[in-house]
C-alpha cells in the first residue's frame, strides 16, 4: 500500500533565485547610472591644504564647479572652457531665477590645483563680482 | 515501510543557495569598502566678495600706497621663486610668524580689513594658505585686491 506523501510544508520556502537576478539587476543598473551623473570632481587635481575650513556647511542648490587643472585649462562639467565662456555662463544662470531669490543662494567653487599662479584665479574672482555673485568657495583638504 | 521526507532537502537546496548570494553581497561591501577609502574628503575655505561695484572713475596710474587703518598683505614671489609676504613695509618668509602676529593684531583690532595684494606668479597653495592664516586671526573681512586692467572704467 502506497502511503500518500504529506505535502503539508510547515516552513516557509523562501526562492533565493528572483533574489540574485534583483541583485544583479541593481548592481547593473547603479553602474550605468553612475556613469550617466555628472560628476564635478573628475579632474584630478591636488588641491592645497587648509586647517580653517567652513564650519558651518550650509547646503547651496544653486552652485558652479570651476576646476583648474594644473596644466592651467578651466574645466566646468567635465569640459574644458575659456574665461570667457565663465562669464557668459555666470552672468546669464544669474538672470534665470529672481534675483531676491538668488542673492547669496548662488555659489562658485573654484577648485584649482595648488601649483597654479594667482593670475589664472584672479579672473574668475573678477567674473564673479561683475556677475553680482559674493559667496565663493575654494575646496581644500583639511590639515 | 519508511516514507522519504522531502523538506530536508528543500532545506539543504535553500542552504546551497544562498551562498553564492552572500559570496557577492560581501564582495559588493569590501569593493565599496575600498573605493571610499582611496578618496580624499574635500572641505571648503569659504570667502565673500565684497559687493562695491568694480568699475571706477580713473584707473590708478602709480600702485596705491596702503592707508594706516588696513593691512596691505603683497604676496609676491623671490627669483628663487620663494613665496615671501610683505606686510606694511616689512616682509615675512616664515609664514608661522606672519600668522602668529597676524593674530596678535586680530586681537587689538579684529574690524580693521585685511588686502591681499597677490602677485601673478604666486601660486594658489600659498595664497590659500596666507588666507587660511588671516581666518584663523579672526580678522572680520579680508579682501582680494584685484589689478586695474581687471576693472571696469566708467
Amino acid at each position: 500500500m502506497r502511503i500518500p506523501s504529506q505535502n503539508r510544508s510547515r516552513s516557509l520556502r523562501f526562492h533565493i533565485t528572483p533574489l540574485i537576478d534583483i541583485v544583479f539587476l541593481l548592481i547593473i543598473f547603479f553602474l550605468v547610472a553612475s556613469h550617466f551623473t555628472r560628476n564635478d570632481n573628475v579632474e584630478a587635481v591636488e588641491l592645497a591644504t587648509a586647517a580653517n575650513t567652513d564650519q558651518h556647511k550650509e547646503d547651496t542648490p544653486r552652485k558652479l564647479v570651476i576646476t583648474i587643472t594644473a596644466d592651467e585649462q578651466y574645466h566646468v562639467a567635465g569640459k574644458i572652457v575659456s574665461i570667457q565662456d565663465i562669464d557668459i555662463i555666470l552672468l546669464t544662470r544669474n538672470d534665470q531665477v529672481d534675483k531676491a531669490v538668488e542673492s547669496d543662494n548662488y555659489e562658485v567653487r573654484i577648485r584649482t590645483d595648488k601649483r597654479v599662479p594667482y593670475r589664472v584665479i584672479e579672473p574668475i574672482i573678477l567674473a564673479c563680482a561683475r556677475a553680482g555673485i559674493s559667496n565663493i568657495k575654494f575646496p581644500v583638504i583639511q590639515k | 515501510m519508511r516514507v522519504p521526507c522531502s523538506r530536508n532537502h528543500d532545506e539543504a537546496d535553500s542552504d546551497r543557495a544562498m551562498t553564492p548570494m552572500i559570496d557577492v553581497v560581501f564582495l559588493l561591501l569590501i569593493f565599496f569598502v575600498c573605493a571610499s577609502a582611496g578618496q580624499a574628503i574635500e572641505e571648503t575655505l569659504p570667502t565673500r566678495l565684497n559687493m562695491g561695484s568694480i568699475e571706477t572713475d580713473v584707473l590708478p596710474e602709480e600702485k596705491t600706497e596702503p592707508k594706516g587703518d588696513e593691512v596691505w598683505l603683497t604676496i609676491k614671489q623671490t627669483e628663487t621663486n620663494k613665496t615671501i609676504v610683505d606686510m606694511n613695509g616689512t616682509e615675512y618668509a616664515d609664514f608661522d610668524e606672519l600668522g602668529d602676529l597676524l593674530k596678535l593684531l586680530s586681537e587689538a583690532q579684529s574690524d580693521i580689513p585685511v588686502i591681499l595684494d597677490i602677485g601673478a606668479e604666486v601660486p594658489m597653495g600659498e595664497v590659500l594658505h596666507i588666507y587660511d592664516l588671516c581666518r584663523a586671526a579672526k580678522f572680520d573681512s579680508v579682501n582680494f585686491a584685484a589689478s586695474p586692467k581687471g576693472v571696469k572704467q566708467k
